[in-house]
């Protein structure tokens, strides 16, 4: 073989070892985004869907116009078009990877990174990733509309403006920056200003890479240093044009509401939300500099470690990023079922929290109301105050104080919540839907006839609008509708003033617990029963208990019942429990726990618990040993 | 070249605006009832320089012409919507002011005509004020995030904002507006409030502006609803300890009450404000003067604890239908600064009932209260209705033809006494808007119309409610911008003095 021959076969084989890299990449790629599609359109299709819950999009001048009164407008206004497709968790997860991929496409393409090192431009993809996936309890407290797409759509637009300014003469820079930075900042915010600032950083990596000084001057320095001037003084011009925001928001315009609080720990705020955003600007600034110089192809070996480091890396930070609280997706399942009135799928997704949050525990036992089996199951759940997830106070006036307040009976309550959730935080379809709930069971059409209408402006809520419109047509429906017939069973009290104090579940024991009521539905007092179990009142307990009796007529005490009939009248004996049939199992039960306590006697109610395991579905357990819950 | 294109244009130009102008029919049948438009103007009474009225018609039709008429102008609209432009409208004003305009509503059913009932626009040769100004706000309880303070031309659409919070608020520094008030309709002298945060009061002295922190020692609170004096420089204001309680099921939703209230002035000159009537037992809200200036009228409540264990709050849960305001009224002598004793003006009380938010004619003739079942913020009871009371005989009635089942409430004047401006539930049960009604020299009132917009679709969309609806014969000139940065600054404390000056 002589030299040229080795020369030959030595590119042969750097070829093929480059194919074989650039191979990889493209499946690894393919791969990534097939399974980031399957988890987001499946593992997180409840989740796609309460963000949905949480969003609005109208086909509506008056929206448009509403949502182009602040700075980034359009963007806000685009995201939120796209977000009403998570309503169906495959479309919306299909938008969602197709816009990723959009993106991979174009790093590629505007920063012309060859096949071989193609995972560089996955990792702006991975960036948006990350910073979508973290979200978890934000997404009831997100200000900003459309914000689940913003960060994609923007960075879609920074790299479109930048590949068109490529394509231009290097004359035009000055006046495409500046009418980038004037024009488009009102309509994508700070992604306009960052495209001008990667385009001045591009002039000067390329008048570098070219050698020539002039072109370092006009295609680099003067741009860069006008942007910066533009990055300051743009945002301040508009400031006085737009008469809706403070001076410090036109500069985040377009990033998401979440507010740093220095009170918080670093790595929960900053690091944990705001390093994905500062990454990805950092890579795009870093890819602008080192513009077209990764097109080559290089050592292959160096090279393949290089991307096998980035693909486990990138994997790794979505991973870290993934937010995966188990009660938190429990709570997102359950809002959905409860939506569509699948309460035993409610029950039944409470038995996978160890220690359930509140907002668990009332959607189950609203479920078991509905099930006409919370005497029989309520005590048999995990129960609990697990603490929530996330690095901000989560109360349940903005998570479930609407669901509760309905299936309740406190239609003002949930239409108040439903117009201070939408005060604070803008109309959202989930208050809308609510409202017209609420008002239906309390017949106000008029004003039910008017949410219908705004939500017959959406494109996946419109359905249901119409269904509710049937409600109103025909109120006698209502009588015989799932989802109504608890409700307007349990709205038969007195009107009286009363305060929430934004503690919901406090707030709807005490208030069933103020007194037995008159005439009142089994239902309702069913549930003023079981609200006295819950506080243990064993001075209410038995006067709650003649309230059940009432109007019923019982075959069986359900298991609950007979449990606390046990445990009350141990603890008074004067009470005669003979007319109260009691099965022998459950007495049975009764004197085994009471033998274990007094096996036990002398520890602490901790240390006694791990031994009543076996006792953990009956209301002994619950009485003694589920304690100091704390609900928000 | 031109010419050719001209020439192909010009036919096609014409085609399209022939086509596009709607036709009257030549043949139709007419139909004895009305046709179902929104909002409803049918025979209102409307000033002779206020914006076109536009409605939607809500009938089932393939097809829609309007005509509206009057005398030998006529005006046509094509479609469901009608939406005169303005200067076709005037025209039409000019033609039938003191007189009508005749609407008539053509309806296409499978090509055939139908004319609907005709009905009418009366156009009273009163003109109204050209500018009104207004908060808008959603109808929240306790909650607010964007508030805006705005004015509207009546002649047109035009609305600019006059302020808005957000130019000064943040998350959890959080700034609420509210209480916007001008003297003598003209707006170089005006106030409103910001609360919480940088809280105080801006107030525009002769076109100067100054933000004031009006709580004293000796004053419950900083001033809440203000009234400035029409003739001296002086204005009330009524300051609050306010709370909010919810109905559990009835559909007036909340109860905002005050569980303490107190009349003060402030005079400007001195920065001093001294109290006007500060007694333990009555709640006293809502002062404003009589033309002259030199009366003062305001609601008043005598509410006592019954129950010396409960808290003046847990007093008025329990007997909240027991707060029944009346109308009082004080002399006062500008020179000393002194004050009478108050006279009762209408014991609304005596009837059951509760009389608030005292405005008086500009001509000195009429007052026109809220009058409502029980207790002060009538804008959320749905029996509020507005109660007009003849100052020179003492005669009082319900204006039938303004009012509606809903509440009526935060009324105005408009500066020649001759139109009223005022919030009602009456659209949807939740959402405040503005309605204008007529009121001729006899008190005699006409059914009154809902504030022209340029789309009559509007409101079934817009998600504010509009609050304290104001008459201006001019347009607040001061930038938002420059109110902002009084409103981000530090305020002046006002002083409290016994004798006001």
């Amino acid at each position: 073989m002589n030299k040229n021959d080795k020369t030959q076969a030595f590119a042969v084989g750097e070829s093929s070892n480059a194919n074989f890299l650039s191979q990889w990449q493209k499946y690894f790629v393919a791969a990534f985004f097939v399974v980031v599609w399957a988890m987001l359109a499946f593992y997180e299709s409840a989740l796609l869907e309460r963000i949905d819950a949480q969003s609005l999009f109208l086909y509506d001048t008056l929206f448009f116009k509403e949502m182009m009164s602040v700075p980034a407008g359009l963007l806000s206004y685009v995201g939120a078009f796209f977000t009403q497709f998570l309503a169906i968790p495959v479309a919306g997860a299909t938008v969602f990877v197709a816009l990723l991929f959009a993106l991979y496409k174009t790093v590629k393409r505007v920063f012309d990174i060859s096949d071989s090192n193609s995972l560089w431009a996955l990792l702006p993809s991975v960036l948006l990733l990350a910073l979508n996936v973290q979200f978890g309890y934000w997404i009831f407290y997100i200000k900003f509309p459309g914000w689940y797409f913003v960060p994609l759509l923007g960075t879609l637009f920074s790299l479109s403006a930048i590949e068109c300014y490529r394509k231009l003469s290097w004359k035009l820079s000055l006046p495409v920056i500046l009418l980038l930075a004037i024009f488009g900042y009102p309509l994508f915010g700070v992604y306009a200003l960052f495209a001008a600032l990667c385009m001045s950083v591009i002039g000067i990596a390329d008048a570098v890479k070219a050698g020539n000084n002039k072109l370092l001057i006009f295609k680099g320095i003067v741009p860069a240093v006008l942007t910066v001037i533009l990055s300051v003084a743009v945002p301040c011009a508009w400031y006085y044009v737009y008469q809706s925001v403070i001076i410090e928001f036109m500069y985040t315009a377009g990033l998401p509401g979440y507010s740093w609080d220095p009170r918080r720990e670093f790595t929960s705020t900053i690091l944990t939300y705001w390093l994905p955003y500062m990454l990805l600007f950092v890579s795009l600034l870093l890819y602008s500099a080192l513009c077209t110089r990764l097109n080559g192809e290089g050592k292959s070996l160096r090279k393949t470690i290089t991307m096998l480091v980035v693909a486990l890396l990138s994997v790794a930070f979505v991973w870290f990023y993934w937010y995966k609280d188990n009660n938190f997706r429990i709570e997102n399942k359950q809002n959905n079922a409860m939506w569509e009135c699948r309460w035993r799928d409610v029950a039944n997704y409470a038995k996978d929290a160890d220690v359930p949050t509140r907002t668990i525990v009332l959607n189950k036992n609203i479920a078991l109301l509905n099930l006409g089996t919370a005497g029989s199951e309520m005590f048999s759940y995990p129960d609990g105050s697990a603490d929530i997830d996330a690095p901000f106070n989560v109360h349940l006036t903005q998570t479930c104080s609407m669901m509760s307040y309905f299936n309740y009976g406190k239609l003002n309550f949930c239409y108040r919540w439903c117009i201070e959730n939408s005060v604070e935080y803008g109309w959202r379809v989930e208050h809308l839907k609510h409202a017209v709930r609420s008002l239906i069971a309390q017949r106000e059409y008029t004003l039910a006839r008017r949410y219908i209408g705004i939500l017959k402006k959406t494109l996946f809520h419109s359905g249901w609008a119409e269904k509710q419109e049937k409600f109103l047509d025909n109120p006698e429906l209502t009588l015989r509708s799932p989802e109504y017939v608890l409700p307007i069973q349990m709205c038969c009290y007195p009107d009286r003033l009363e305060v929430d104090d934004s503690y919901v579940e406090v707030y709807l024991i005490k208030s069933l617990t103020m007194g037995v009521l008159h005439g009142a539905t089994n239902v309702y007092n069913e549930a003023v029963l079981l609200a006295i179990l819950v506080r243990k009142d064993k001075e209410h307990f038995w006067e709650a208990l003649a309230g059940y009796f009432s109007g019923r007529k019982i075959q069986r005490l359900p298991k609950h019942y007979q449990e606390a009939v046990l445990i009350y009248s141990t603890m008074n004996k004067s009470v005669d429990i003979s007319n109260i049939p009691i099965d022998n199992s459950i007495r049975t039960r009764y004197s085994e726990f009471l033998k274990r306590a007094q096996r036990y006697k002398g520890m602490s109610e901790e240390e006694m618990a791990p031994h009543f395991k076996d006792f953990s579905d009956t209301y002994w357990y619950f009485y003694f040993f589920v304690r100091g819950i704390r609900s928000n | 070249m031109k010419n050719r294109i001209l020439n192909i244009f010009a036919p096609l130009l014409l085609f399209c605006v022939v086509a596009c102008s709607p036709v009257a029919p030549e043949k139709w049948s007419e139909s004895a009832s009305l046709p179902q438009i929104y909002p409803d103007y049918v025979n209102v009474t409307i000033p002779c320089n206020i914006a076109p009225l536009t409605f939607e018609i809500n009938d089932d039709a393939d097809e829609y012409v309007t005509r509206l008429s009057s005398g030998a102008v006529e005006l046509l609209v094509g479609g469901k919507i009608v939406a005169p432009s303005i200067k076709k409208w005037r025209e039409l004003l000019r033609a039938a002011t003191g007189n009508e305009i005749k609407v008539e509503v053509f309806l296409c059913r499978n090509d055939r005509w139908t004319l609907t009932s005709p009905f009418s626009y009366f156009v009273s040769s009163d003109s109204i004020d050209p500018y009104i100004s207004y908060r808008l706000i959603p109808p929240s309880y306790v909650g607010y995030e964007k508030l805006t303070i705005n004015q509207r031309s009546l002649a047109d659409y035009e609305e600019k904002v006059i302020y808005n919070n957000m130019l000064s608020s943040i998350e959890d520094k959080a700034q609420c507006i509210n209480c916007h008030a001008y003297k003598n309709y003209r707006t170089d002298n005006m106030q409103f409030h910001l609360r919480q945060t940088n809280g105080g009061t801006i107030f525009v002295n002769d076109g100067k502006i100054v933000k004031l922190n009006m709580a004293t020692d000796s004053t419950l609170s900083p001033g809440v609803y203000p009234a400035f004096n029409p003739v001296y420089d002086v204005v009330a204001y009524s300051v609050n300890k306010t709370g909010q309680i919810f109905h559990t099921r009835n559909r007036n939703k909340v109860e905002v009450q005050d569980v303490a209230s107190d009349v003060i002035i402030y005079n400007p000159a001195a920065n001093v404000v001294t109290n006007v009537s500060d007694s333990p037992d009555d709640l006293e809200v809502f002062p404003y003067w009589s033309p002259d200036g030199k009366k003062l009228y305001y609601g008043s409540a005598h509410f006592v604890i019954t129950d010396t264990a409960r808290t003046m709050m847990q007093e008025e849960i329990m007997r909240y239908r027991d707060i029944k305001y009346d109308i009082l009224c004080r002399s006062w002598n500008p020179e000393t600064f002194e004050f009478s004793a108050p006279d009762t003006v209408f014991a609304a009380s005596r009837m059951g009932k509760s009389a608030t938010f005292p405005r008086i004619s500009p001509d000195g003739r009429y007052l026109l209260v809220a009058l409502g079942e029980y207790g002060c913020f009538h804008v959320w009871h749905k029996d509020a209705d507005l109660c007009l009371v003849d100052l020179q005989t003492g005669y009082y009635r319900l204006l039938d033809k303004a009012n509606s089942p809903d509440a009526e409430s935060y009324h105005s004047w408009s500066s020649n006494s001759r139109w009223i401006l005022f919030s009602s539930r009456r659209d949807d049960t939740n959402y405040t808007r503005l309605y204008i009604a007529h009121v001729d020299p006899d008190g005699m009132d006409s059914k009154a119309f809902l504030l022209p917009q340029k789309s009559p679709e509007f409101y079934s969309m817009f998600d504010r409610s509009y609050n304290v609806p104001e008459f201006m014969v001019e347009p607040v000139r001061i930038a938002p911008h420059e109110f902002a940065e009084y409103a981000k600054g530090d305020a002046v404390n006002v002083k409290y003095s016994t004798n006001g000056m």
